[in-house]
């Protein structure tokens, strides 16, 4: 089990470093001089000389790639060209927030989301079944940006209830985080719904239904536990996204998270800044999803056998 | 001499019965899926919206009606003439709805070509041949999906240039990852069957066995990628273009129209209620579709 | 003792009395007769005390709020005077940093004093002595001298950011300890408006020279004379200032002003309706809209910025002389004007804004005559018309009008297509390397006159500098223009620019569209809000009633 764990561990770093390669090329691809960025119109030609020197930007591709990385890999990863900050403060700057919303909405996501797809296949085939689908799937289908227009729209301007902007208070991340958790938390209710299915079916479930145990430890006692394993990936998958930056939310609520940090590194050609945070989701990500596969693991007994099983073998002989 | 004049017939063997799995596979496939009235009403809207949109020449006009200006005529209310009203340049809203979905169904489909192309060769090279090729084509894949979708989009698009070609390039690449993934997984699931074992015995070539007998029978878990391929690329198109990075004037795409609208959503909500509609529901017929098909195609789901 | 008269009094007035107490020590004993040293600390004591009791109601003025959230659409680019030009970042500049003259809060058009008290010009008017006011403080307690005064000008002046507006100048001098000389190349009528601009903003020089030596960046550690001073800048989301209480013109009535960065214009108009901000720059499209509000006020002014189509005459399609012409003939700029900006312009018959000086309201422009401009196509050998790309900055401001543009053009077989990008690739590929056949801009006459226009697009001397983007190039035109400048009769003026306008109308190098109506809009409890055209907006003097 541990030695699974190194070894996934150990696999993030080619990979980040494949992601900073492939960021590297499509940025530079990318017109606009960042000399010309910075100093505006009406400078002249010496001054835009000069600070491209200064910034190193006429050596070779391959050269600059590799002054990236042995920089990086000294934790230097370098300063915005639009605000001379370094790169790595700018972003812890806007990381609590965007933690906040990511935290927040799977959160409601995942309060919302599972009853209900419990309830669904409970109660398979009723009115409340299928219109716990059909609300579903139009969240699913809806934009993000839409849905939070609409509820800026209703919460905000007609009822006044609830801040549109800003992250001022606690009351201010209640919108975006539901904006950003609709998809989650669609899927989320038809993954359970239908993993709920199948597990009732079970063998086992109608032993125990037949044994006469109650109705609720029967579908919280044995279903639900074998119900959660594709939720767990859900879960991950889109915590993951989330802090990979929920960019339109963002911008709709002017929350200064991460998102909204790397679209205007993008459009600034703010190269480090860019390589840095796209790194930086990137590496969030793969923890995730290796965190996700080690619970998995924990959880479905199958899994866990073959794992723990080949240790304990291993000790034993 | 004698192993040549067996091949014949055990070819024709191996075709016979690949030709009766193929066929009772589709039709059990069918069958299922019919079952499923929410598939099947996913199907038919898609069918219908197809049909609008593809037949949109024979009753308008791309230049008359979704692209000339008229000033003159700004933010009409809906009525007989403009069932959707007019917009800020007096141009017709359904008009521009219907053209719109032109342009999604060709995102779309265009999407679904190169991520299938790409991650097709991809899945299937790295799922036959195994060992060190399938663990370096999986890790390079692995790479990619590191990087969230949308911001794989935002950069290349940036990088590029903002146009359909580049937004299709953008999606299409970040999508073949994942079907890559599909591909891989289900060929796997097949490699270990006894026909295609029959045929590698035959000396039937790589390439002629993954293109003709494998992948055709992965098809199915493949069919439920594209669906979600065709919905995510929708909302990724409009999403893009709501932050000025897809599609340029004047093109009439839903998620561009949205972002022009949302300034008027107050005054005149019909321009941001009827893209936003559209593109319920063709993400929403996509996924039911999607959905249907997985479950017609799970074993483990016979009722 | 001295906290229990600060919490009486108020801070302020405890220093005051300090000060004073001083000064009456001093005569008491050192100088003059014993009755007049009597009268005069009778005189100081009732003088101070009594307006210091009111509770300190003179020192600063009633806001019922304390706070003012301004939204803003991108954030400053830099603090630092000598760095900065876009109209945006100069417009939180202005609460941080005094220039040496102002415009008067209520009627921009009218100058006033600013850091400088008062000015001379030299007989022939190639200088001017600027006598720099006493007494003025700067955020971290200096006193303003002509040190300070110097070190700033001199050194934005050495800055390419103001190389478009400091063409006159020719360097500055320090008189004495508080007189500052500006020496000019050629005399010039537009000084003092020139250096009523942020860029010649004044810093503290110890500030900047101790920012250089601890290695931290004064751009985001601003030090000014203004009305409010710098407290946080959070990156990407926030600028935050406070109140100066030693602020020469007196402590402004709110506490707090902060810039909120609002990314998108539909949620920042929304926030404005819904109360969170209290002040926004909104867009053309939701004016029609905020203005039927009850709770929201607005001011409006004509703008300054003249909104135009600019072609590549040195390569590319456009070289050819009557497909600009033909361009020109096709245009219906009233349904820019609608379309564009909502109706909130006025069309441009000449290429210099129409609320400047140096605008002629009776010259005319090319009519639309959709015939003549399919006979020049054809002539120039395109009789069906032919596919050209706009390269443009994607921002609605200039697509608006452009998707307009792009369907009237359509009509005669011109299509375009727009090939949108950031600011930054723009700057480089449009305004740097020229890389570009056509594009709709817009240009602002920082210093309110024809000339500020007419020398950044059309002299040779501002070619390849970002600001003579299209290339024209022509003899007769750049000495009009230079005659203009160093003559002050406004009527000879008017007629040089004249001859002017007639020639670049005869060779289109731009086509001139509109000039934009600035409307801004503000909670309506918020009162003292003067409309200026480059958002000029004197926070000091802005109060919330009740």
């Amino acid at each position: 089990m541990f030695g699974y764990i190194v070894k996934r561990l150990v696999m993030i770093f080619p990979v980040i470093l494949g992601v900073s390669f492939i960021i590297f090329t499509i940025v530079n691809l990318a017109p606009g001089d960042p000399a010309m960025m910075i100093l505006g119109e009406g400078a002249k030609q010496e001054e835009y000389e000069a600070l491209r020197e200064e910034m190193g930007l006429n050596d070779p591709f391959f050269v600059r790639y590799f002054h990236y990385v042995a920089d990086a890999l000294q934790g230097n990863f370098g300063k915005s060209y639009r605000t001379n900050i370094p790169v790595f403060q700018e972003i812890a700057c806007r990381l609590p927030y965007t933690v906040n919303l990511a935290v927040t909405s799977t959160l409601i996501a995942i309060i919302l989301g599972l009853p209900i797809g419990v309830l669904s296949a409970v109660k398979q085939y009723t009115a409340s079944d299928n219109a716990a689908i059909g609300v579903s799937l139009v969240l699913t289908s809806m934009p993000d940006f839409w849905f939070a227009m609409m509820l800026i729209l209703l919460f905000s301007l007609k009822l006044r209830l609830l801040p549109s902007l800003g992250v001022e208070s606690w009351r201010h991340f209640i919108l975006p985080a539901i904006a950003n958790s609709a998809s989650t938390m669609a899927s989320l209710l038809r993954m359970t719904r239908s993993t709920m299915l199948e597990v009732i079916r079970q063998d086992y479930v109608r032993t125990a239904r037949a044994k006469g145990a109650k109705e609720s430890r029967v579908v919280f006692g044995h279903s639900l536990r074998n119900a959660l394993l594709p939720v767990v990936t859900v879960i991950g998958v889109n915590f993951g996204f989330s802090l990979g930056g929920a960019i339109v939310v963002e911008q709709v609520f002017a929350i200064p998270g991460l998102g909204q940090l790397m679209v205007n590194a993008i459009r600034a050609k703010d190269t480090p800044m860019v390589i840095a945070s796209v790194l930086f989701a990137a590496i969030i990500v793969s923890v995730i999803n290796l965190i996700v596969d080690i619970v998995y693991v924990y959880i479905d007994p199958r899994l866990k056998s073959r794992y723990v099983t080949v240790g304990a073998k291993r000790a034993m002989s | 001499m004698t192993g040549n004049s067996v091949l014949p017939s055990s070819g024709s063997a191996v075709t016979k019965s690949h030709q009766y799995k193929k066929k009772s596979q589709l039709r059990t496939v069918w069958l299922r899926l019919k079952k499923n009235r929410m598939a099947i009403f996913g199907l038919l809207l898609f069918a219908v919206m197809v049909c609008v949109v593809l037949s949109a020449d024979l009753y308008m006009n791309y230049e008359e009606d979704a692209v000339a200006q008229n000033l003159s005529i700004r933010f009409q209310p809906p009525s007989r003439e403009f069932p959707l009203g007019t917009d800020q340049y007096g141009r017709n809203v359904l008009a521009r709805v219907i053209y719109g979905g032109r342009i999604s169904l060709f995102v779309g489909l265009a999407t679904v070509c190169i991520s299938l192309t790409a991650g097709a060769v991809i899945g299937a090279t790295a799922a036959y041949y195994g060992g060190r090729v399938d663990d370096i084509l999986m890790r390079i894949m692995d790479v990619f999906l590191a990087i969230p979708n949308t911001l794989m989009a935002i950069t290349i698009v940036a990088a590029l240039g903002t146009s359909i070609v580049n937004l299709i390039l953008a999606m299409g690449i970040s999508q073949i990852p994942r079907m890559s993934r599909i591909v891989r997984s289900s060929v796997l699931s097949i490699i270990g069957q006894e026909y295609i074992e029959a045929a590698r015995a035959c000396g039937t070539g790589d390439g002629r066995i993954i293109f003709r007998h494998i992948l055709p029978n992965a098809m199915g878990p493949i069919l439920v990628q594209v669906t979600q391929t065709v919905a995510r690329s929708v909302i990724t198109v409009s999403a893009l273009s709501f932050i000025g990075l897809g599609v340029s004037e004047p093109t009439p795409e839903w998620g561009f129209m949205l972002s022009e609208a949302k300034h008027q959503m107050r005054c005149h909500p019909h321009l941001a209620v009827a893209p936003g509609i559209a593109i319920v529901m063709a993400v929403m017929s996509m996924t039911l579709l999607g959905d249907g098909l997985r479950d017609a195609l799970d074993p483990r789901l016979k009722n | 003792m001295v906290g229990l008269l600060s919490t009486c009094l108020g801070f302020d007035a405890v220093e005051e009395i300090f000060a004073l107490l001083s000064v009456f020590v001093h005569y008491m004993f050192k100088e003059g007769s014993i009755v007049r040293k009597g009268i005069c600390s009778i005189l100081l004591v009732l003088f101070t005390l009594v307006p210091a009791l009111g509770e300190g109601a003179l020192l600063v003025k009633e806001s019922a709020k304390d706070s003012l959230l301004w939204g803003v659409n991108s954030e400053a680019s830099s603090l630092d005077p000598s760095t900065s030009k876009d109209t945006i970042t100069h417009m939180m500049m202005y609460q941080i940093y005094d220039a040496l003259v102002k415009e008067d809060p209520e009627d921009y058009a009218k100058l006033i004093p600013g850091l400088a008290e008062r000015w001379e010009f030299s007989d022939d008017r190639c200088e001017v002595t600027f006598y720099l006011r006493h007494g003025v403080k700067f955020h971290n307690g200096d006193t303003m001298t002509a040190d300070d005064v110097f070190f700033s000008l001199q050194r934005s002046l050495e800055s390419s950011y103001s190389s478009a507006i400091s063409g006159a100048i020719d360097h500055f001098e320090k008189v004495d300890e508080m007189a500052v000389k500006c020496v000019l190349k050629y005399p010039s009528s537009l000084i003092l408006d020139i250096l009523t601009n942020m860029t010649y903003g004044i810093v503290s020089k110890r500030a900047v020279e101790e920012a250089q030596a601890a290695g931290v960046d004064f751009a985001r550690n601003p030090c000014g004379t203004g009305a409010y001073k710098m407290v946080a800048w959070k990156s990407g989301d926030a600028l935050s200032l406070e109140r100066f209480d030693d602020y020469y013109d007196g402590p402004a009535a709110i506490k707090n002003l902060t810039y909120k960065v609002v990314p998108d214009p539909a949620s920042g108009a929304i926030a404005l309706e819904n109360g969170t901000l209290d002040f926004y720059l909104v867009v053309t499209s939701d004016y029609n809209y905020m203005k039927g509000l009850d709770h929201i006020a607005w001011v409006k002014c004509p703008g300054v910025g003249l909104y135009h189509i600019t072609f590549n005459v040195t390569q590319g399609i456009f070289s050819d002389k009557r497909l600009r012409q033909a361009v020109a003939y096709a245009l219906n700029r009233d349904d820019i004007v609608l379309g564009g900006a909502e109706g909130y312009a006025e069309v441009a018959d000449c290429l210099a804004p129409t609320s400047v000086f140096g605008y002629l309201s009776d010259f005319e422009w090319y009519r639309q005559d959709l015939d003549k401009a399919k006979a020049l196509l054809a002539e120039a050998g395109y009789p069906n018309g032919f596919d050209v790309v706009f390269s443009m900055h994607d921002d609605s401001d200039y697509m608006k009008p452009a998707e307009v543009v792009q369907d009237q053009l359509r009509k005669i077989g011109i299509n375009i297509t727009f090939d949108k990008m950031s600011r930054a690739a723009f700057l480089e590929n449009v305004g740097g390397k020229r890389n570009f056949v056509a594009s709709l801009r817009m240009v602002n006459a920082t210093v309110r006159d024809a000339d500020s226009v007419l020398t950044r697009r059309f002299h040779s001397k501002m070619l390849g500098g970002g600001n003579n983007y299209s290339g024209y190039s022509n003899p007769e035109v750049d000495a009009l223009i230079e005659q203009a400048r160093v003559v002050f009769d406004k009527e000879d003026r008017r007629a040089i620019y004249r001859k002017v306008y007639e020639t670049l109308r005869e060779d289109v190098p731009l086509i001139p569209l509109f000039t934009n109506e600035i409307l801004v809009f503000f909670n309506a409890k918020l009162k003292n809000v003067y409309p200026h055209p480059v958002y000029r907006y004197a926070v000091h003097g802005m109060y919330f009633d009740k």
